[in-house]
């Protein structure tokens, strides 16, 4: 992967965490998604995005973490995003209405609750 | 006989403290002997029941918390029974019963006096105050109705107590015996206002009327002070062509007004005047001397003096003054549009100048005496010019200072921080200064104060690019930079950037045609707004591919009339973004958040 975005991977007990600082835009949307997907194995209860240290992110990460999260959910696997209020990827997510779809936290601890183990399935 | 007495007092306490202690029957035959002794020592009522009263009084000044009122009851059966013996002898039992009974009533009332001594000095307020003393003394004295009279200023009220049928009135009256108002109680549960009821009612009215006074002495002055205070910080700074400020004021932790100060002020032939200031000390005299030298700065500012003849009439100025407090001083005048800077400085610490290019320097020199020190001085006047984009920070003490360290520490501290950055916007540069340099708590007040000079062509940014996914970093660094300086603020620079990076990555993923396709970026800014266009030379088709709706959904919600127009040449976006925060966007920490 390019220089652009770095990708941090947690494998734990309760979900995948996988932290993005940098930039996410079309020049490396599709090397983030491959990273991503691979980073959850059929065993995982699911996956936390992370972009609280993400400075750029542009419709087409959003349309990433969308695919991302349909894709999962075929799988009976839970996504969930972390992004504080005062983070830059915040505001794309509420204007495209990202967090209508998938669940938007402000913490890894609130997220990783929502894709754990003995967390609701997802309703959609 | 007074010896005798003595002793009597001595056995007397001696047993009613046994009966304290251990109670019960054995205790009050005690009580019983004393009788039976003041009788054969001929003791009087009178002086039976004043030692009683002595001892009894005693007592309850050595209690604990809490047991005043079992104290005071024991003390009533003790008295009852050593009355028991002489009263068949001097006075019928129906008045030593009496006795006893006022004498706890007493005890009970001074309890509820020194109760209602805490309550008023812990009063938030004069309202509060006066609502507590109505309560109060009707409760201790045993009265149904209270009502309070305060007096005008000046006004003339009863300046002694009254006692009239049904009726009890005290006057509240301060320190130079001036009357504030008065208390009346009226309806009093048993029979008629006595003695008793009149010296408590007067006690308390006395220790309201300190309280009230004091009360109405800080709430003057600190609203005075906080007045001041609200003259001293610009709720806006005033908007000047070519230039862009911005400010922070952080109070110290003591809650107490501080003495720093600053200014912006517009001058004749398009210059700025920028001023900062502290004056030593705090509270209401630190206040008012800044009351002092603002506006004075301000009348020399707009005479349009040169910063140094400034300073020398500032000088002069605060000499007049009936106060001995040092204060220190910077005024600057910055031409915006050749960037010459000229600037005087009275004992405060240096401007820090910050280029474009991330270089951070202290404008130092010959320093000039703080004001307050002489009258007869010349200051010296330090000059540079600016590149365009570079940013004059001015700050107070607070903000360098550290306790036990040399100050050049602390400014290679602010300098260090200052510099290396990239240009990033106003407001993020006076956060991150005073994020990184006062920590959580502060001890002295901080006020820091940034003024920058926008290109003088402001002149629109022309990329033209190859449209190939790379490159929008780059898009975004160079519209980045250019839109401060154009003076957006942090988020209106985010989504001005978010919104034509969009326009810009659909252009490269639709250029068609030969190899070397390239795309067109414009930005202008004029008159507090920023046009952009992104231009290319393929074509859209934003209804089939869910993607590139988002990203016209996305430009749409972040920017004003977005048009997408698409035609054989290329599609060409367009959009407006009106910088409505203003220039400037001050704000005040702590108290006034």
């Amino acid at each position: 992967m390019d220089e652009l975005a770095r990708i941090e991977i947690d494998q734990t007990p309760r979900g995948v965490i996988a932290r993005i600082s940098g930039e996410i835009d079309i020049s490396n949307v599709g090397a983030v998604k491959r990273k991503l997907t691979d980073a959850v194995t059929s065993a995982s209860p699911g996956l936390v995005v992370d972009v609280s240290g993400t400075t750029y992110l542009d419709s087409s990460g959003v349309y990433l973490l969308f695919e991302l999260a349909r894709a999962l959910e075929g799988r009976q696997q839970q996504m969930c995003v972390v992004a504080p209020p005062t983070t830059p990827s915040t505001r794309v997510l509420l204007i495209t209405g990202f967090d209508h779809i998938v669940p938007v936290t402000g913490t890894v601890e609130e997220a990783i609750e929502k894709v754990g183990p003995g967390a609701p399935a997802a309703s959609a | 006989m007074s010896a005798d007495l003595d002793a009597f007092r001595s056995g007397y306490l001696a047993a009613f403290q046994g009966y304290l202690a251990g109670g019960g029957e054995t205790g009050l035959e005690s009580a019983y002997e004393l009788g039976r002794e003041a009788v054969a020592g001929e003791l009087s009522l009178l002086e039976l029941a004043g030692i009683h009263h002595e001892v009894l009084a005693d007592c309850l000044a050595s209690a604990p918390e809490g047991q005043l009122e079992r104290v005071a009851r024991a003390g009533t059966d003790f008295f009852r029974e050593s009355l028991s013996t002489f009263e068949m002898i001097q006075r019928g039992f129906g008045e030593a019963q009496e006795t006893a009974r006022l004498e706890q009533r007493h005890a009970a009332q001074l309890r509820g006096l020194a109760d209602a001594a805490l309550a008023l000095n812990s009063a938030l307020s004069v309202e509060e105050m006066l609502a507590m003393l109505g309560e109060r003394a009707c409760a201790i004295v045993g009265a149904d109705h209270s009502a309070l009279r305060m007096a005008a200023d000046g006004g003339d009220g009863p300046v002694r107590p009254v006692r009239e049928r049904g009726r009890l009135i005290a006057p509240l009256i301060d320190r130079d015996e001036h009357a504030l108002g008065l208390i009346e109680l009226s309806g009093k549960h048993e029979g008629e206002f006595t003695d008793d009821d009149e010296s408590i009612l007067v006690q308390l009215a006395h220790m309201a009327s300190v309280a009230i006074e004091n009360a109405r002495l800080y709430e003057r002055e600190r609203g005075i002070a906080m007045e001041l205070q609200s003259n001293l910080l610009p709720e806006d700074l005033p908007e000047i062509p070519g230039v862009v400020a911005d400010y922070r004021y952080s109070a110290g932790g003591d809650g107490e007004v501080g003495g720093d100060w600053f200014e912006v002020i517009p001058l004749a032939g398009g210059r700025v005047g920028m001023a900062i200031g502290d004056v030593v000390g705090r509270g209401l005299p630190a206040a008012k001397m800044m009351g002092h030298l603002r506006p004075a700065l301000r009348a020399y500012a707009l005479d349009g003096e040169a910063p140094a003849l400034v300073a020398e009439h500032m000088a002069r100025f605060v000499r007049t003054l009936d106060h001995d407090q040092m204060s220190t001083c910077v005024y600057a005048v910055l031409e915006p549009s050749t960037g010459d800077l000229r600037c005087s400085n009275a004992g405060h610490p240096p401007p820090l100048v910050l280029t474009g290019d991330g270089r951070a320097d202290f404008l130092t020199g010959t320093p000039g005496l703080p004001l307050g020190v002489t009258t007869d001085y010349e200051y010296p006047e330090l000059r540079a010019t600016l590149a365009p984009g570079s940013t004059v920070l001015l700050y107070t003490d607070g903000l360098v200072e550290k306790r036990g360290e040399p100050l050049d520490v602390g400014l290679e501290r602010l300098r260090k921080v200052a510099a290396g950055a990239q240009v990033e916007p106003l407001e993020e540069l006076c956060e991150r200064v005073l994020g990184a340099l006062v920590k959580e708590a502060p001890g002295d007040d901080v006020a820091l104060l940034a003024v920058r000079i926008l290109s003088p062509d402001a002149g629109p940014l022309e990329l033209e690019l190859p449209a190939e996914p790379g490159v929008l970093s780059e898009l975004r660094r160079r519209l980045g930079a250019w839109i401060v300086h154009a003076g957006a603020s942090e988020q209106e620079a985010y989504d001005v950037v978010l919104a034509t990076c969009e326009a810009a990555a659909n252009a490269v993923e639709h250029a068609y045609g030969p190899s070397e396709a390239k795309f067109r970026v414009t930005a202008e800014a004029e008159e507090g707004e920023v046009r952009i266009e992104v231009r290319d030379h393929g074509a859209w088709r934003p209804q089939r591919d869910p993607r590139r709706g988002r990203g016209l959904g996305v430009m749409r919600e972040l920017m004003d009339d977005v048009s997408v127009n698409s035609n054989d040449e290329g599609t060409n976006v367009r959009f407006r973004r009106r910088l409505r925060e203003g220039r400037q966007h001050g704000r005040a920490r702590a108290h006034r958040d």
